[in-house]
């Protein structure tokens, strides 16, 4: 081989598109060209930056074991709290209203005639209880 | 020049690697290793030719390491069924290269690539299944390779019966490439029936000629017995139908469409296909042929031919892949291929900057690269999409 290998040829050694003959005399020339060489390690090398690098970030794990490993779990484990106190005291707040509302009632000062007491808490379980009391006609406006 | 051994014995052990995948199949762990004790073992003698030295050490090397043991264990390994495939593929590409066009392959398959010398998925299990299944002892690469080259002489070309059964079945393998060897026969169809130019206004009749030929291939529509040639000539019918129905909308009388036929002589190629307008290699899909080079189902064929196109300043891709990004590829080679550091790169291109800015425009390279890294490769992968 005289010269120097072209591009194509070199490029088919690097995807291994020659045949065993063809690539002995490519390897041949390279044991005597350090210029050829040179092209081919390039390539080389640029297949390990632009793969090899990726892989390892793709060799990272499942996005769930990299949040694990982050800082990021410890500012997620903060909101968590915080925002766990918050629901607690919520919760503690509207059931102190609720018992306070109780004690209006039970000492008169429950709605006055027409207004409408706590019809968001009729359940099934109410439906049930006036069903047994009243029967299957408890819904209708004369059976009350 | 004088040759350095370790260097000659570490290119053969890496070639040997990159070909038949010797480290991730774990026949050997290091390659620089191994080649400095294979230098070691087997100097070239007196006289002894390069292609000779290469012969004896190779086949004693693997005869050390038990390379028969060594296949026989890994046959059912799937990395070791993916090297054989590329093997065979590779074989297939130059026997394809060196024969005449087949008839099948002349009205199927787009003008640069094949069907009869294609290696279809179904096709290579079954292959696999019945070469490697009773395998004799391979001493070494050298022999697996000849072995892969008898499956390619003994099989093919593929029979046109069998691709006709792989069509009717539905194998999008052979359909997707006809639907790409009737993109240029509906441009030529289109410019001299209708006037209609450009891969953009032909696309709706080409992609309703390609579902229309496909149902009545698959609906098994087609008077029996139903061949290649059976299958370019009811396309064509669809081509002259719709253009008929163009001319009809366009309220003229198509009066020559029926004398036209679509005949694979030398003149009707000229007709056709010589044409500024028409000739296939202003369809993208048609330059290049890349279905040839790549193996779309191997990973490593697709990233080699990646890193090809963006070495090659002269392939033909090569500057529409890195277009827009022309400074940053400059970059990126200097930190891959140059081995600079982060910081040598930009005290190359800066000057002398103080620490903390220094820092700051080396974490703003380090981003670049990355990012340059998913945008180029994104590029390629639509770009292999649309030159396949």
């Amino acid at each position: 081989m005289n010269g120097h290998i072209d591009i194509r040829t070199l490029s088919d050694y690097f995807l291994n598109r020659l045949s065993r003959e063809e690539e002995t005399a490519v390897q041949e020339h390279l044991s005597g060209c350090p210029e050829c060489r040179d092209r081919l390690e390039a390539m080389r090398r640029l297949r390990t930056g632009f793969f090899e690098d990726g892989a390892q970030d793709l060799s990272r794990g499942p996005v769930f074991f990299r949040i694990l490993r982050s800082g990021w779990i410890k500012a997620a484990a903060a909101v968590i709290v915080v925002a766990g106190i918050g629901v607690l005291t919520y919760d503690t707040l509207r059931n102190r209203t609720n018992i306070t509302d109780e004690h209006l009632i039970r000492e008169g000062h429950g709605p006055k005639d027409g207004e409408v007491f706590a019809i968001d808490t009729f359940d099934a379980e109410d439906s049930l209880y006036y069903k047994e009391k009243y029967g299957d006609d408890f819904l209708k406006s004369d059976s009350f | 020049m004088t040759r350095s051994i370790e260097k000659d014995a570490v290119e053969l052990l890496t070639k040997e690697d990159e070909r038949y995948r010797l480290v991730r199949l774990g026949l050997i762990h290091d390659v620089g290793e191994e080649a400095a004790t294979l230098a070691r073992q087997f100097p070239p003698r007196d006289g002894e030719q390069f292609s000779e030295w290469k012969k004896r050490c190779l086949r004693e090397y693997y005869r050390q390491k038990g390379f028969s043991v060594f296949c026989r264990d890994n046959v059912r390994n799937p990395e070791f069924e993916t090297m054989t495939a590329a093997l065979l593929r590779a074989h297939l590409y130059r026997i394809f290269q060196a024969s005449c066009r087949t008839w099948t392959d002349r009205y199927l398959a787009p003008d640069s690539d094949t069907m009869s010398y294609a290696l279809e998925p179904d096709l290579f299990q079954e292959l696999y299944t019945s070469y490697f299944s009773q395998m004799p002892a391979f001493g070494n690469t050298s022999e697996l390779d000849r072995y892969c080259r008898r499956m390619a002489d003994d099989n093919f070309p593929v029979q046109e019966s069998r691709i006709m059964d792989g069509m009717k079945n539905n194998k999008n393998f052979y359909w997707e490439k006809f639907y790409l060897k009737l993109k240029p026969i509906t441009a030529a169809f289109c410019y001299r029936l209708s006037g209609i130019s450009g891969d953009n206004n032909i696309h709706d009749i080409w992609s309703d000629t390609c579902i229309s030929v496909n149902q009545a291939v698959v609906g098994r529509r087609l008077k029996e017995p139903v061949d290649a040639k059976a299958v370019i000539s009811y396309s064509v019918g669809v081509l002259k139908n719709k253009n008929k129905e163009i001319s009809r909308n366009r309220a003229k009388t198509p009066a020559d469409i029926d004398l036209i036929h679509y005949k694979l002589s030398v003149e009707d190629e000229e007709k056709y296909f010589n044409n500024p307008v028409t000739k296939p290699e202003n369809f993208p899909s048609q330059a290049g042929g890349l279905a040839n080079y790549i193996d779309f189902s191997d990973k490593d064929s697709v990233q080699g031919y990646f890193i090809v196109i963006l070495y090659n300043k002269e392939h033909p891709l090569h500057d529409e892949l890195v277009k827009g990004y022309e400074d940053k590829v400059r970059r990126m080679f200097r930190h891959y291929i140059d081995g600079l550091s982060y910081e040598e790169i930009v005290a190359g291109e800066s000057g002398s900057m103080s620490g903390k800015e220094q820092t700051k425009e080396c974490a703003r390279l380090r981003q670049e690269i990355k990012r340059l890294k998913k945008s180029l490769y994104d590029r390629y992968l639509k770009m292999i999409e649309k030159y396949r």
